[in-house]
């Protein structure tokens, strides 16, 4: 008995401090990721990726994720690309930095089906490669039970939020939000008769008439899609945010930058 | 399993702990960290839903294993039941309780002290009356606390203007007080937070309750709800409940639809959402992001969550060994952080703990969960849940569980009105001796 009970802390102990070193990289061996390297060897820190340890909504999952990794000069990143390992279809998001005033920490919310690894890769534009892993586990409160409601089908109430007060130089937290069911084709409605896709496809950030941001959404892209930017400018702009669907309808919406 | 006990005599009661108390003979070679010559002491930390629970069942379970417990208050007011006190519905001391049964029936030693550190290592716990005590195990129940720096504007001193009303007692009198103050046509407000959070469907209720005050004593008031979720607890059944008994008096915001608050200036009971609209309140109750209770952050037993993820077969921290942690404080969904759970919870916990004091081992626990949540008196709903081990991680067994029906009848609503007055009775004879 002495020896059960001296086991069992070992046991605890010893998965606390190995599993990090034992288990396996997901990324090595998920396709959508080795195609996106293509046959470089990414580094392993630098990437960081921020979601909950356990989400009780799948639906909707808070996920942030920045680059703090070291670039070579006259170098600039180019794209970072979310995956999940666990959804019918690996695509939840991807960011596209076009302009050095876009800091690469994007936060945004996503759908995930069950507990997985969500794998972020990035690349330069001279063809570095960075990638990063979470563990999430995905359960359904016990009081979260709940029904399906059909949400209205068109984009609609589109939202901006600037920080009150803006000065040069520093980092600026950009929120945006816009109503949309982001179908994903695989839901069946009540008459279990599959649910047509319907996604917004894209999100662009334009600054004084040129694209400095895009964002490609995909299924894995939770409904009402949010995406949070961090902005750095040294003069004051006007922007137009826009979202198209796959229907090439497109929403816009116009703002002004107007640093003290 | 608290029906169960309600309907043990004394004399069983007795009879089962004296049957208890031969089994230490069979383990009497299983050596353990146990000081010499006792069956261990064990400390429990918090007198609420867990820790009463664990406490009592530990004596329960093995009368020679000495138990303290450390709990500030002399009386205990349950969340359960506290809206309806927000509602004028009930008084605050008919949710209130004590310690006489832990103490005179279990001879569990009760310290009224708050719990200020714990040397996992030592197996020490420092009290404020300024002594130290010994562990051979530790149970912390501590419930949650308030995350003071997650949202701007809401802190200790704003929680006296514009109340949270989460852990029940001062500032559940506070809030019903600024409710019977309050201009009829003025608004109440809710700000509710993102999971995972103490009671998922607490703040409907509360929203519920509080509209029915209003339908009587404030007519041309309303409730609105700002929420940092797209989805709540019973969704359904709340939104089509509030359609029905209050017509448009509640309106529920929520995350997509600009419901986040992000800012609270409590002076001028105002809110701002995350997308910049401002909200003014007659009354203002925020429910705040939360975290595990103090002590289990000064145990080192939380991770970076604020909760404390735990062996689910026996609720010991992962992180030190010899505590066991139990209720609201941990990870365990899908279990709920509920009162239910937290009972079940300290349950478990207890058999594992006299198991591992006599050097015996327990079988796999699996558990139960009902949510009642009144929409007014007469009109009650529910949410049931099964919980079992599958490897070594809590999970809910497909097609297990569910909800009231969406279409029952006013008396099947009537009915679990009344049967959730049934489970509040049952479960607090269960933890702390009370009848009502
Ligand atoms: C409005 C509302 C309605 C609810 N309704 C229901 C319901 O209908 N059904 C249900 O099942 N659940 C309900 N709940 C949830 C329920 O209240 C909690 O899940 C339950 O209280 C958790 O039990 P616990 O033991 O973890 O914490 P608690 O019951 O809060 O107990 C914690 C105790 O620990 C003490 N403590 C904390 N730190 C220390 C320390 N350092 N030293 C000493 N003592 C300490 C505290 O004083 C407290 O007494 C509701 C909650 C709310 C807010």
């Amino acid at each position: 008995m002495f020896n059960y009970l001296l086991r069992f802390f070992w046991v605890t102990s010893i998965t606390l401090i190995l599993s990090p070193l034992v288990l396996a990289s997901s990324w090595q061996s998920f396709e959508p990721v080795k195609k996106f390297l293509d046959g470089s060897q990414p580094a392993t820190s630098g990437l960081k990726l921020d979601l909950p340890l356990v989400s009780e909504d799948g639906s909707s999952v808070a996920l942030e994720v920045s680059f703090e990794g070291q670039l070579k000069s006259g170098d600039q990143l180019e794209s970072i690309h979310v995956f999940s390992t666990g959804n019918p279809n690996p695509e939840i998001i991807e960011f596209h930095f076009m302009d050095p005033r876009v800091l690469p920490k994007v936060a945004t919310r996503v759908r995930l089906n069950e507990t997985q690894t969500v794998i972020a890769v990035a690349k330069s534009r001279e063809g570095a490669t960075w990638v990063t892993e979470r563990e999430v586990r995905v359960t359904v409160s016990g009081c979260l039970m709940r029904s399906d409601e059909d949400a209205e089908a068109g984009m609609q109430n589109p939202r901006i939020a600037l920080p009150r007060r803006m000065s040069a130089g520093q980092a600026l937290d950009v929120r945006t939000l816009i109503n949309h069911p982001m179908e994903t084709g695989l839901r069946e409605d009540a008459q279990g008769k599959l649910i047509d896709q319907n996604l917004i496809e894209a999100f662009r950030l334009q600054l004084g008439g040129e694209t400095v941001f895009r964002a490609g959404l995909h299924t894995g892209t939770a409904a009402n899609p949010y995406i949070r930017v961090q902005l750095k400018l040294d003069t004051s702009t006007p922007a137009v945010f826009s979202w198209k669907d796959q229907q090439g309808q497109e929403v816009q919406e116009e703002r002004e930058f107007q640093l003290r | 399993m608290s029906e169960e006990n309600k309907t043990l005599s004394r004399r069983s009661l007795l009879k089962g702990v004296g049957a208890a108390s031969l089994l230490p003979i069979l383990s009497a070679c299983g050596a353990t960290a146990v000081s010499k010559g006792t069956a261990g002491h064990v400390v429990v930390v918090g007198g609420g839903f867990g820790g009463a629970t664990a406490a009592k069942y530990i004596k329960r379970g093995n009368p020679a294993i000495a138990v303290t417990l450390i709990e500030p208050k002399k009386t205990f007011y349950t969340c359960p039941f506290s809206n309806l006190v927000l509602a004028g519905e009930r008084s605050l001391d008919s949710i209130g309780h004590n310690y006489q049964e832990l103490k005179e029936v279990y001879g569990v030693e009760v310290v009224h002290a708050y719990a200020e550190d714990v040397d996992p290592v030592a197996h020490t716990v420092r009290l404020s009356t300024g002594s130290t005590l010994k562990y051979d195990r530790l149970v912390l129940s501590p419930g949650i606390d308030i995350r003071w720096d997650a949202l701007e504007g809401y802190d200790q001193a704003a929680a006296e203007l514009a109340p949270h009303a989460w852990q029940a007692g001062e500032q559940t009198r506070l809030l019903r007080r600024q409710l019977e103050a309050m201009d009829d046509g003025d608004t109440f407000i809710l700000s509710a937070p993102a999971n995972p959070f103490r009671c998922p469907p607490g703040p409907y209720e509360r929203a519920s309750l509080i509209a029915h005050y209003f339908s009587q004593h404030k007519p041309r008031s309303k409730v609105l709800i700002l929420d940092s979720k797209d989805n709540f607890s019973k969704q359904g059944l709340f939104t089509s409940a509030w359609q029905e008994v209050y017509g448009d008096r509640i309106e529920w915001v929520g995350l997509s639809g600009d419901g986040k608050v992000v800012r609270v200036d409590a002076q001028k009971r105002e809110v701002e959402t995350e997308f910049g609209t401002r909200h003014k309140a007659g009354v203002l109750n925020v429910v705040p992001p939360q975290k595990a209770g103090k002590i289990a952050e000064r145990a080192g037993v939380t991770n970076s969550s604020g909760w404390v993820p735990v062996n689910p077969r026996t609720f010991e921290a992962e992180l030190a060994a010899d505590i066991y942690v139990v209720g609201d404080a941990t990870v365990a969904a899908p279990m709920p952080k509920s009162g239910f759970a937290a009972n079940a919870q300290g349950k478990v916990a207890a058999a594992a703990i006299v198991a591992s004091l006599e050097g015996t081992s327990t079988v796999d626990p699996h558990w139960a969960n009902t949510c009642y949540s009144l929409i007014n008196p007469d009109y009650g709903i529910s949410v049931a849940g099964v919980y079992r081990l599958e490897n070594n991680e809590i999970v809910s067994p497909q097609g297990s569980g569910g909800l009231s029906a969406s279409d029952a009848d006013g008396w099947v609503r009537r009915a679990e009105a009344e049967y959730a007055v049934g489970w509040y009775n049952a479960i607090s004879q269960d933890t702390w001796g009370t009848r009502l």
